[in-house]
Order: structure tokens, then sequence, then C-alpha cells
């Protein structure tokens, strides 16, 4: 047994014995009637820019959000790929039409916003509006590239009509987060972004309402006296904003915060090792995956088989367990496994086969006929640069690790550190060989803007991967309603990719939060902790 | 005096307007997306071109130049792309912060400098002295960062007498007065001993081979000789001469008043200048980066005249005519 398997069971033991010190029936009772009151401090690393969905762009805006507004219907901690996940919400029932180029929802009619005016369809068809409008920056507006149009057909009736059936129609009409059209009127779309409401939305229909929000410093959220719903247990909820890594853990050992989502591997190892008494660290599966980009207009890489080569060459296992410390796991498709019905069960990582590799650039022609411990081929050196973001650390130590992977299989490979605004734009015209970079996935599958080569303009097929049969694969998994035939597509899909290599997949990242055991209740899904708040209770003798 | 000042105003107009040029052209001309964050696959394509055209930046460089001056020299900074809102808002929010913390640590670098130098002076060669020296260079030597985290270590980790980071407690705004000052004031202690302390040790090595200069030069032997007491002689005469290049430093350290610290503010999430300065830089704002630019442009100048003007105040031999 390792040195650090044996840490590890230690860990388990101790969380066993700590889990075991509270008195069993007070853990009962408590499951029964969980107590209501008290406020939880979550840590944030930047401040949010708007509270409007429609125009903030930031993943922290879209968590307060959640608890300021409702959406249409509440998705399911279980990602799948169809309808079925959801659970109403603002919507009672919904329908498809016979071809399933309209869909209705019928919502409730006994929901208000906070000023007591009822939520309605026409909220729905506003918020709509404002999100298609040309004028308007909204990041969303992708989602309803196939929808023709929105028609209220009563205070608490609308129905969307589609350009063509597509498996999305729910995913992209749940979208929309109901704004309260009666505050801003009928108005243009300039007034529309610079309404106060963005700023200080007053009138809100979630568990929450915002009492106050001090630039750079907190957003305190308070209970929302007239939301229609169940109570929430919390009575307040307060977003910290910290900048600074360090800070954010130390708030949370001295108790001034309770909640630090996206702790460094090393620092979750350390609060389970000397504050795990306080403070519990939830592990679990991201949404977020690193991959390296092959530019497939270079020379070396236009190949699939070298691509693959290169591949074997990494040791991505040993980056999951070194640099991430285990908090991760190898990634094998574009497709998250939390998609359960989509996600290719019976693929495997390629593995790391140097050896395999050699035989692979030796078989097209890269030798080392000058034994300088480097390939060459025609008088040339296997020589590239691989880029990546300064500012990570984790894409800077991997980029080390890739290194001395390649080295030992002959490949010289340069370390290219820039800016992040630079890679942008540098990925952009393609002034890159190869690239280590990431992606969060979102809550809707999208391959489109990835695998097909139209995304190469303005999309995100940035290394311009090509082949038509990706292309017709996405198109019809996107068309197909049938679960069956649906699962087939994205089957074929994945195991196209894992043939050809457009890029080499590292690393799925687990969500690492530090949770202070005060803090009752928490749900995760691969989005975060942001699953169940209004469900959240605090145990604390000292709070009440 | 009143004539030197106005003079040096007015010549400073041109050197804002110059370093104000060239920050534009290079900031705009270093590689970068200034709406990188508009880059995501979560964010639909063309949502980038709408910011682009909103802020302007579609438009050939001289005309954004010309377009930026115009609006600069009626008083509109312009919107910050990152924070999305006016410039002015964000400096507005960012300035009271830094002015606190900064103000406070320079004043009492100042004060604790001054006393250390000249205490070290008059008692050359003790082992008082060599003791402040040892620590004025291990104290200037060490990292601010570093000994942020260890006084966060100490003061709010371990002993729990400070708090770890911001500006006030979450509910500190339901205090009354005097536990609501106590608040800020707590909050405070770390940051402004981090920014104070670095600074003190410096001025103290200034002030005092300033000092031994002074107490050697043959008007003090002639205030000793008339019979002076000698804190008089010291606080009197050789106090006023010995200032001097503390004056010229003090100076220099205006400009910080505004510009605030980096490290400080990120260690301590203390919402001030500094965070914006190098934020705005990082994501390539450039009417945010133009405008703190700008502050620190005219709080520079402004420093040295009033490091100029002490000048005149301490040593009535300095005349500006």
């Amino acid at each position: 047994m390792s040195y650090k398997t044996a840490l590890r069971l230690l860990f388990i033991l101790l969380s066993i014995v700590s889990t075991g010190c509270y008195p069993p029936d007070q853990e009962e009772s408590s499951d029964s009637s969980e107590p209501s009151g008290g406020t939880v401090v979550i840590a944030m690393k930047t401040d949010i820019d708007n509270f409007n969905p429609i125009l903030s762009t930031l993943s922290a805006a879209s968590d307060i959000q959640g608890l300021i507004y409702l959406n249409l219907l509440r998705r399911d901690v279980h990602f799948k790929l169809h309808t079925s996940d959801y659970r109403p919400c603002l919507t009672k029932s919904w329908r498809f039409s016979e071809d399933f180029l309209e869909l209705t929802l019928i919502l409730r009619s006994d929901i208000t916003w906070s000023d007591g005016v009822p939520v309605t369809a026409h909220d729905v068809k506003f918020t709509f509006d404002k999100m298609t409008d040309p004028n308007i920056p909204c990041s969303n507006r992708s989602h309803f590239d196939l929808t023709e149009e929105c028609i209220v057909k009563g205070d608490y009736e609308v129905t969307f009509r589609f350009k063509e059936v597509y498996s999305n129609e729910l995913d992209d009409v749940n979208i929309i987060t109901p704004l309260p059209s009666h505050i801003f009127g009928d108005i243009s779309a300039e007034e529309f972004i610079n309404h106060d409401y963005n700023q200080n939305p007053t009138v809100v229909n979630g568990h929450y309402r915002v009492k106050r929000w001090e630039r750079q410093q907190m957003i305190e959220l308070t209970q929302n006296d007239m939301c229609s719903f169940q109570k929430p247990n919390l009575d307040r909820i307060v977003f910290r904003i910290i900048p600074d890594a360090v800070s954010r853990v130390t708030n949370l050992k001295i108790g001034d915060v309770d909640i630090v989502p996206g702790l460094l591997p090393e620092q979750a190892e350390e609060i389970k090792k000397n504050h795990a008494d306080k403070i519990q660290v939830l592990s679990y599966s991201g949404m977020s995956f690193d991959y390296i980009a092959w530019l497939e207009r270079h020379p070396i890489f236009s190949d699939r088989e070298m691509r693959r080569a290169l591949t074997m060459s990494i040791n991505r296992r040993e980056i999951v367990d070194a640099l991430l410390m285990g908090y991760g796991k190898e990634c094998i498709s574009p497709i998250h496994p939390a998609y359960k019905e989509i996600y290719h069960k019976q693929m495997k990582p390629i593995p790391y086969d140097p050896e395999q590799a050699k035989k692979i650039f030796h078989k097209a022609g890269w030798r080392d006929s000058n034994d300088d411990g480097i390939l060459d081929k025609e008088g040339e050196k296997f020589s590239f640069s691989m880029k990546t973001g300064l500012g990570n650390s984790r894409r800077r130590d991997a980029l080390t690790m890739i290194q001395n992977d390649l080295k030992q299989v002959g490949i010289e490979m340069r370390q290219d550190m820039v800016e992040f605004s630079v890679m942008i734009t540098q990925l952009k015209n393609r002034e890159y060989d190869a690239a280590l970079s990431g992606f969060r996935m979102g809550i809707v599958n999208h391959p489109k803007v990835f695998w097909h080569s139209s995304a190469m303009v303005g999309g995100f097929n940035r290394f311009e991967y090509s082949n038509p049969k990706v292309d017709s694969l996405i198109d019809l998994g996107r068309r197909t309603l049938d679960r069956d035939k649906a699962k087939k597509i994205w089957y074929e899909f994945q195991e196209i990719l894992y043939a050809d290599q457009p890029v080499t997949f590292m690393y799925i990242l687990n969500n690492l939060d530090g949770v202070s055991r005060r803090v009752k209740g928490i749900e995760t899904w691969p989005l975060g902790i942001n699953f169940n708040p209004e469900e959240w209770w605090i145990n604390d003798p000292s709070d009440n | 005096m009143p004539k030197y000042i106005i003079r040096r105003v007015f010549t400073s107009i041109p050197i804002i307007l110059g370093v104000l040029t060239v920050t534009f052209f290079v900031i705009n001309l270093t590689p970068g997306d200034p709406l990188a964050m508009y880059v995501n696959p979560e964010i639909s394509p063309g949502i980038r071109e709408i910011m682009a055209e909103r802020f302007g930046l579609n438009d050939p460089l001289p005309i954004r130049y010309f377009k930026w001056i115009k609006n600069f020299l009626t008083g509109d900074f312009g919107h910050s792309y990152s924070h999305n809102r006016p410039v002015k808002d964000v400096l507005f929010d960012a300035v009271p912060h830094t002015l606190l913390l900064s103000s406070t640590s320079l004043l009492l670098s100042i004060i604790t400098g001054i006393a250390i130098g000249v205490v070290s002076a008059l008692k050359k060669y003790t082992i008082y002295d060599h003791l402040v020296t040892v620590l004025s260079f291990f104290i200037y030597a060490m990292p601010s960062f570093w000994l942020a985290l260890m006084l966060i270590i100490i003061f709010s980790l371990k002993l729990r007498l400070l708090p770890a980071s911001n500006v006030r407690s979450i509910d500190a705004d339901t205090l009354t007065l005097l536990p609501y000052l106590w608040n800020r004031v707590q909050h405070a202690i770390l940051p402004v001993f981090v920014l104070a302390i670095g600074n003190a040790a410096s001025k103290g090595r200034y002030m005092r081979s300033s000092l031994l200069e002074v107490i050697r030069q043959d008007y003090i032997r002639t205030a000793r000789s008339k019979g002076l007491p000698e804190f008089l002689v010291i606080w009197k005469h050789a106090m006023r001469n010995a200032l001097i290049p503390i004056v010229t430093i003090a100076g220099l350290s205006i400009p910080f008043l505004l510009s605030g610290s980096l490290i400080v503010e990120v260690i301590f999430a203390w919402p001030g200048m500094g965070q914006v300065i190098i934020n705005s830089i990082f994501n390539r704002d450039y009417p945010l980066v133009m405008a703190t630019t700008f502050i620190s442009a005219v709080m520079v100048i402004f420093g040295n005249l009033v490091a100029d003007v002490f000048y005149s105040v301490l040593d009535p031999r300095i005349r500006f005519d």
C-alpha cells in the first residue's frame, strides 16, 4: 500500500468517524423538519456586472439569478437528453404539437412578482422578444436560431413555433428567465440595456430578493416574502467578493465564509488533513475539461495517425494523479458523462503507450538521423510550440509534464505562454501550432460550435477539424427526437472523434467546494452547488 | 509663489497630454482582445461584434484617438468594457477605499520613519541603532505578500484577533457608530500595517543619514555653544534641514495615494484602485487604462509640485521666482 493510498484511507476513516460523531437521533429529527433561519456566506472571485439574465455574461451572475428568478421549468439533477427530465416550476404543464413544430406552455396562475403583479405569458413573450432583439447583446441568443416566433395564447398560455424539429426545443425555451414586463414597459433596446432595473432588480419572483449590492464587496440576498413557492430555509445568502484564493480559504477556516467554490486540489487536500472537523470538501465531476488543440493545417498534425500517436505519447493518467491529485478523470469524448443517455460508455481512454507512438512516428518517416534525441524527417526537426494562457497554474504545470512526455518519444515541444486575451486572438487568427486550452460545457449539449466544419469561422473549431460524416451526424443528432436513434447517432459521433483525435482530450476536472459543516442539505450537480439553495439549512446550535 | 505654481500647472498640461497619447497608442497596439470575455462557447456568436460596435472598437485607431481626446476634454472618461459601466463610476467606487488605506499608511510610515530615524541618529552606534538598522533591512527586504500572509495566519487564523479580509463585516452597517468605526479599524489594521512598515523602514534610513549629516554642521555647533537645550537644537535647527530629503520622498509617494497597492488589495480583498488598474490592463479595458493613467500622471506632477513648495517652507533660502 503506497503512502498516498494509506493517507486516503485515513481520510475516509476520519470522515466516517467524524460523521459518526453526530448523535444519530439529532440527524434524524432534523431530517423531518429542517430548522429555518440563518445566513450562509459564499465567497466569490469577482463581482458581477448586472443582475439581468439577458445582459449578464458572467457565470457568477447566473448563480445569483437562479436565486432571485424562477425558471419556466426546473431541470433535474441528472441530465439526460430529452424532455422528461424537467419538473414544473413557473410552468404547470407543457405539450408538443403532433409535428413537434410547436411547444405550448401552460403557466401557473397563482405566481406573482414581489410587487403583487401576476407572472404571465406576457412576461415570457417580453423576455423572448428582448433576447432575440438584434440590438441587444444577449449571450443566449443563438438558442433561438431555430425558433420562429413566440405567441401569447392567453394570460397563462404561451406557444413557441419552431422553424424545424430538433431535440433541444424545450431546453432552449427554458433558457428564458421571465422578467417583469410591467417594470420595463414598451421600451427601445437602448433603454432596456441602460435600465436601472438591471443594477437594482426591485421586483423579482424567486425565493430571494436583492437587499443590497456593494460593488466589489458583497451582494446580500434576503428571503422574498412574496415568493409563491415554499419558503426557503435560510434567511439570507450573502455573496462576498474575495479575489485571492488563499484569502478565500482563510476566511472559510476562520468561519467568516461558509462556502468557497472552486478550491485548488492542494487546498482541498490541506483542508481534509487539518480542518476536516469544521469543513467538508465536496468533490464531484464538473463540466470543465482541458484539451490540446492540434492545428490541422500544420504539416505534422494534418494526419490523424500522427494525432493519435501524439495522444499516446502523453501520460494523461499521471497528470490526473499528480497534478489534479486525483480530483478529475481522463477525458475521452466531448460529451460529458453527465449526459447519461448519449455518453459512450464502452470507450476507454487511448492508452499511454510511448513505444507504440514511436513506431507510428517511425512509419511516418520520422527518425533520429543525427542522434540528437529529436526525431527528424527530410532535414526538419519534429518540433513545434504549444500555447497556453498565463495565469492558469494548472495548465502551466500540465504543459511542462506534456513537454517531458513528448521529449521521451523524441519530440521537441516549446512552451509558449501568453496572456489570456492575447491567446484568444492568436487562436482565432491560427497563429499557433498546438494549444492547451479548456472549455466549460453548458447545460445544453452543443457539439456544433466545436466539431462542425462550419464552426471554423466564428465558432470554436479553431483547430480546423473537418469531417463531412461528423457534420452530418451533428445535424442529424440535433434533429432526432427518438431516444434510441439519437443514442446511436451520438455514439457514432464519439467513435469518429475518438478515431480522428482532432484534439487530445486531457481530463475532466472535479468541482472542489469547501463547505462549512454548519451548512446542511447541499445537493450538487455537475454545474456546481447551485442546485437547491432553497433547501439548505443550518445546523449550528450557537446560531439560533 | 502663486505665480510659480500657476506656471508649473500650465507646463504640466502638454506633459499629461503627451503621456496620454503615448499610452493610448501603446495599449491599443498591444496584442490582445478587449472583448475576449465574449469569446466563449456559452455566449452566442455575434455578441462580440455587437459589443465592439457599441464600444466603438470598429473605428480606425486615429479616429478612436480623436474621439477619445474629445470626450476626455469634455470630462467624459467613457465606458469601461470589463465593468460594463461608466469609467467615472468605477473610479468613484474604488478611490475612497484606496485613499483611506494609502493615506493612513503613508502618514503612519512618515511618522514612524522619522521617529525611528531620529532616535537611531541620536543614539548612533549604540545597541539600539544596530538593532533598528538590522530590523529595517529585514523588513524592507521582505516581500509584502509574504508579510501579509504571515500576519493573516498569526492574527486571523491562529489568534482570531483580526478579520482576514474585506473592508468591514457583513452586518457592520447594523451597528451603532462607534462599534461600526471599530469594525472598520479592525479590518484596516493589517493592510495598513503591511503597507506602512516597509515604507517606514526605508524612510527611517533616509532620516537617520540625513540627520547625521546635519548635526555635523557648523550652525548646530553654534546653537549648542550658545547654550540651547539639546532638544531645541535638534527640533528647531537640525530637523528643518534634515527633513528636506524626507519631503522629497513623501512628495514622490503622493501618486501612490490614488494608485493603491495591487498585492495588498488583492490579498485583503480591498476593492481599491490597485485592483482596478491591474485588471484594466489585463482585460485591455482601454477607457479604464486611460483614465487611471491620467490620474497617475496628474498625481506624479502634483506630488513633485507639493514637494517643491514644501522645500521653501522648510528652507527659506529656497525661493521660486
